[in-house]
């Protein structure tokens, strides 16, 4: 988990993986330059073609003081501290997840920017497979799909003072969801630290020594 | 070039034997953009991304299955409102008494609910619930194939307020009425 700014967890494995990538690197690239380079523009493209939904970047953008966290897949697999075997099954087409809590206030953020937040998915080949508003506030869930195979689903939750996004790369199943969430909850140091984001008392707020409401 | 026409045909009658009716989603669409309104749109590929559940209780898994056949859902809801029965009759004289048969009306203290199925050769198409009071509002669609032996079931699986009224319909099954 990688709060954008802020040590975690991710950057150690990052660092630790960029390393020994780049020795690998260095000597492949002396005898399959061109080879490399073909495939770094696969890759590229295929990065392309995959990534996370441009409205949630464009959206983190916009807001780049909002609460971040990433879960990449690896990421996951630590959550799994006792070695649940459902639970391994529940991540195992999770390529990534990224969550957003954005303070509306700070920056202004209406009813029209929700739509046009939404609407950023859907020419984006997201579907709404579920809207929902009640008493202002929204609740929707969007799927991208290609061929009958899940490439990503956003859920979007939106009040009136905040707007919280989870835009998962991959696939997850809508009946273990609650699982994931329940896991990640159980998981020591990280649980607790989701657990304090969502309470509102982010890293930030705990070294001001203030509670949001 | 004839048989693209009958294909394409056959398809338009199979996916609108499935879809909501247009007098219904004539109504959601008048009220759905609006804020003071609650709502609630659920496709089919969300009751689709259920299907893969494993359920050890056979009746839950019968709810399951029940659940896996239908095409979408509707709820628009207004509450704290002084117009709650001229919207309580409007929705109901929306529904072409051609196509809508009626299957239950519940009057409970100040609360009016009316139930009124969609039926096309034989099968149950679509379920349409309209509840008034004093001071609320609600309309309920459900569309697909619908099992009324199962649909008080998911009435309470789903845990969605609008929906344990369903639960009404439990003892009055349209078997028993005719």
């Amino acid at each position: 988990m990688v709060g954008k700014g802020r040590p975690g967890v991710c950057p150690l494995f990052l660092s630790v993986y960029i390393g020994n990538g780049m020795n690998t690197l260095t000597k492949q690239m002396k005898i399959h330059l061109p080879l490399m380079f073909a495939c770094a523009c696969l890759l590229g493209f295929g990065f392309q073609a995959y990534g996370q939904a441009k409205a949630t970047t464009a959206l983190h953008e916009r807001f780049d003081n909002a609460l971040t966290l990433y879960f990449y897949k690896n990421t996951l697999r630590m959550l799994n501290q006792s070695g649940n075997k459902e639970f391994d099954d529940l991540i195992k087409d999770i390529e990534k997840m990224k969550f957003l809590m954005v303070d509306k206030g700070s920056r202004g953020f209406g009813p029209a920017d929700y739509k046009k937040l939404t609407s950023g998915y859907k020419d984006e080949n997201y579907e709404e497979i579920m809207t929902s508003r009640f008493e202002g506030k929204n609740f929707d869930v969007l799927l991208n799909e290609h061929n009958g195979t899940t490439r990503g689903m956003v859920v979007l939750v939106n009040d009136s003072t905040n707007l919280y996004v989870l835009d998962i790369l991959g696939k997850v199943e809508l009946n273990k969801v609650t699982k994931l969430f329940r896991e990640i909850d159980n998981s020591a140091e990280i649980g607790k630290m989701v657990k304090a984001f969502s309470d509102g008392q982010g890293p930030r707020d705990r070294a001001r020594g203030t509670r949001k409401n | 070039m004839k048989k693209t026409i009958l294909f394409g045909a056959a398809l338009l009658l199979a996916l609108g034997a499935y879809a909501q009716g247009a007098a219904v989603s004539d109504f959601f669409n008048k009220y759905q953009n609006d804020e003071s309104f609650s709502q609630v749109t659920i496709s089919s590929k969300m009751f689709g991304l259920f299907t893969n559940m494993e359920l050890e209780d056979k009746e839950d898994q019968e709810v399951l299955n029940a659940i896996s056949k239908l095409k979408g859902l509707k709820v628009l809801a207004k509450e704290n409102t002084r117009d709650s029965r001229d919207l309580y009759n409007e929705a109901v004289k929306t529904l072409p008494k051609n196509e809508y048969e009626e299957l239950m009306y519940v009057r409970d203290k100040d609360k009016d609910m009316r139930f009124f199925i969609n039926e096309k050769a034989g099968k149950i198409r679509e379920l349409v619930m309209v509840a008034g009071g004093s001071n609320e509002f609600m309309m309920l669609s459900i569309f697909g194939e619908i099992d009324l032996k199962q649909i008080s079931k998911i009435g309470s699986k789903m845990e969605i307020d609008g929906l344990k009224d369903l639960e009404r319909l439990k003892d009055n099954k349209k078997e028993n009425k005719n």
